[in-house]
């Protein structure tokens, strides 16, 4: 049993250190999840609070034998996603579906080897132009490195539906980096 | 230095949320908050004393107060009910041919309470009206800017290219001294002065908590087959007996909070899936609408669903209930949900050498029966188009068309266009799932690749409850 589950454990009988020490242990990569799809710190803060949160009130109904890492991620995505349609900018979470992966399948491409804060950023800006749930499946599968049956779950979709996503996410991803790139 | 693409991300994402980030101080202030509220709850001399000695060293003055709890239809649960404002009437303002108006603000000891709706935002989403569904904020007399303590939660809806928005949203409470906020609209609205009032006495009632002691069944659920191919027609029913077996931390129903008024009981619960269900759940957000409640002799008892006592799960996997029934019943009272719907996602493979030079029109047969959730499906064969190939399948029994989803795909080649022909025909469905290429098409060694998905009821799911004894 490692940390997280004691924590876990700990956190069901009551005792609060538990959730001190799940906190510790997943928020940096929770927030960073959150920022992604959301693409505001304070706003992801909150998010991944709000989910701390929850997660303290309802652990008398998590069943410890299960993983709880993929639950509690799988979670901060949703909260996120769920935060995007309480602010409501987006009416349609899936926005003008018509591409990263060629840029992350080619990180070792000689063209790739550029400086580490101007790809930071070209991802970054290239991100904003995604729509929420195209931003939700590029961090689930690439940066949570979730299977596509547990992203079908959290995003409530069918399988098929997680691919064509990915898909059109990583097509209009590319599109954004390849002007973005040409811009400069 | 090369990296992996989790790492690129990582590092994208590090630009903006350190690695020094630090929630828990925030949490622990949050929880601290809510664990010391629930005490005053629990232990109601201390809460008076509290309050005295929380307003004695904010005031100087010392108050002899008492926390009561009240219930505003439209609006939810206040504190203190006896000192309640509220706005007397809605109020309107416009702009543009975009309404905004005020449906009620309540302001408790605890918090300050804002139902609106805006209507006629144009569907031609432009930066001014896209600012409609951000969160409004109030003002305060002293010019102070009072910003929401949550997002507004509620729904968007539309007709003719417009569209419309109802919300509710909290913000900190006002200081007993304050009559009069402006509300600081979005969608570049006026601000609207809004007037506060004591409460009428009979608009709100008055309400206790009292324990929610229950029990939950889960009903029989089929074992479905693993995803790999199969020539096994499978059946399962659909009608699940209902069974009194607790819910011991799995999914079902569960009863949250219980609050009486006078004449009324507000149950507060939710449906979690737990993970131990065959399949997905979907449209969770409709089981507040799905449930209905029966007596002890099976008598139908009437219900009102209440939105504005739902609270706001993040959890994909929690759905949040509320109702509302009059006193007069006979315990026990059985709540149900008569159904959810679980689906079960399938990933199917064909690999196929199709040879280096397949001509257009030549068909593969495949002739296997796979199976997803209930169904079973015929898969008859690929065929070679002239963009793509196609690939032909039918269900072996009737099935509703939105009960299935699929898609299909070349793993060697994934990046193609998905057309899909579906018909009925003797009550089975048909479908002709086709792949266009915008270049080459693939040939040789491929592995055609067909995930499926299909929804089944499941249910029902009860909970019962009796109200303590007197």
């Amino acid at each position: 049993m490692d940390d997280t589950q004691k924590a876990v454990q700990r956190l069901k009988q009551g005792d609060i250190s538990g959730l001190e020490t799940i906190v510790a242990y997943y928020q940096v990569r929770a927030v960073r999840s959150a920022f992604l799809i959301l693409q505001d710190e304070a706003a992801a803060q909150d998010v991944v609070q709000e989910t701390f949160l929850r997660i303290y009130k309802h652990i008398r109904q998590f069943d410890e034998n299960q993983p709880f890492e993929p639950y509690f991620l799988k979670s901060v995505v949703y909260a996120a996603l769920n935060a995007v349609r309480r602010n409501a900018k987006s009416v349609s979470l899936d926005g003008d579906l018509t591409e990263i992966e060629s840029l992350l399948d080619n990180v070792d491409s000689p063209e790739a080897q550029i400086e580490a804060s101007e790809l930071s950023q070209q991802i970054l800006s290239a991100l904003v132009g995604l729509s929420p749930r195209q931003r939700a499946v590029i961090v689930q599968r690439y940066y949570l490195e979730m299977s596509e049956r547990e992203m079908s779950e959290t995003l409530q979709t069918a399988p098929g539906t997680v691919k064509w996503l990915l898909h059109t996410a990583r097509v209009r991803l590319r599109d954004l980096l390849h002007s973005e790139r040409s811009n400069q | 230095m090369s990296k992996n693409p989790r790492e690129i991300l990582d590092a994208a994402a590090r630009t903006r949320v350190p690695d020094d980030v630090n929630l828990y101080p925030r949490i622990a202030a949050q929880l601290e908050r809510k664990t010391f509220m629930k005490t005053l709850l629990a232990k109601p001399a201390l809460l008076i004393l509290s309050i005295i000695f929380t307003l004695a060293l904010l005031s100087g003055v010392v108050y002899a107060v008492g926390r009561s709890l009240g219930y505003i239809p439209g609006v939810g649960i206040v504190e203190n009910y006896q000192t309640v404002s509220i706005l007397p009437k809605t109020i309107a303002a416009s702009q543009d041919g975009i309404i905004f108006q005020v449906r009620s603000l309540t302001a408790d000891s605890n918090q300050t309470i804002l139902t609106y709706s805006i209507y006629g935002i144009p569907l031609q989403i432009g930066a001014a009206t896209q600012k409609c569904t951000e969160a409004p904020a109030l003002q305060l007399p002293n010019g102070t800017r009072l910003d929401a303590s949550s997002q507004p939660i509620g729904g968007i809806g539309g007709e003719n290219g417009l569209l419309s928005f109802n919300a509710r949203i909290v913000f900190p409470p006002l200081a007993v001294d304050v009559n009069e906020v402006t509300l600081l609209t979005p969608c570049q609205i006026p601000p609207i002065t809004l007037q506060l009032i004591p409460a009428p006495q009979g608009m709100v009632f008055p309400v206790t908590e009292i324990p929610a002691t229950y029990e939950s069944s889960h009903p029989l659920l089929p074992t479905l087959t693993p995803g790999t191919p199969t020539t096994t027609l499978g059946e399962y029913s659909t009608n699940f007996p209902p069974t009194l077996t607790p819910v011991h931390n799995g999914s079902g129903l569960y009863l949250e909070e219980v609050i009486e008024t006078e004449s009324a009981y507000f149950l507060i619960g939710n449906f979690t899936d737990a993970g131990d269900l065959p399949g997905a759940t979907t449209s969770l957000d409709e089981i507040p609408y799905g449930l209905s409640v029966s007596d002890r002799n099976g008598k139908h008892v009437p219900l009102w669903v209440r939105p504005e006592l739902l609270q706001n799960s993040s959890w994909g996997n929690v759905a949040y209930w509320a109702i509302e029934i009059p006193k007069t019943f006979d315990a026990p009272l059985t709540i149900i949900l008569p159904q959810i719907t679980i689906t079960d996602n399938k990933t199917f493979t064909f690999p196929l050498d199709v040879g280096a030079n397949p001509v257009i029109g030549q068909t593969w047969v495949i002739n296997k029966i796979i199976q997803s959730g209930s169904y079973s499906f015929l898969v008859e064969n690929i065929r070679r188009d002239e963009r793509g190939y196609t690939l032909n399948f039918h269900s072996l029994k009737p099935i509703m068309r939105e009960d299935f989803n699929c898609a299909f795909q070349i793993q060697e080649k994934p990046d193609s266009t998905l057309n899909e022909q579906f018909h009925e025909s003797n009550g089975m469905s048909e479908w002709a799932e086709s792949l266009v290429f915008d270049d080459q098409v693939p040939n040789g060694e491929l592995t055609f690749t067909l995930d499926i998905s299909t929804g089944f009821q499941a249910g029902p799911w009860t909970l019962t409850w009796s109200p303590p004894a007197k």
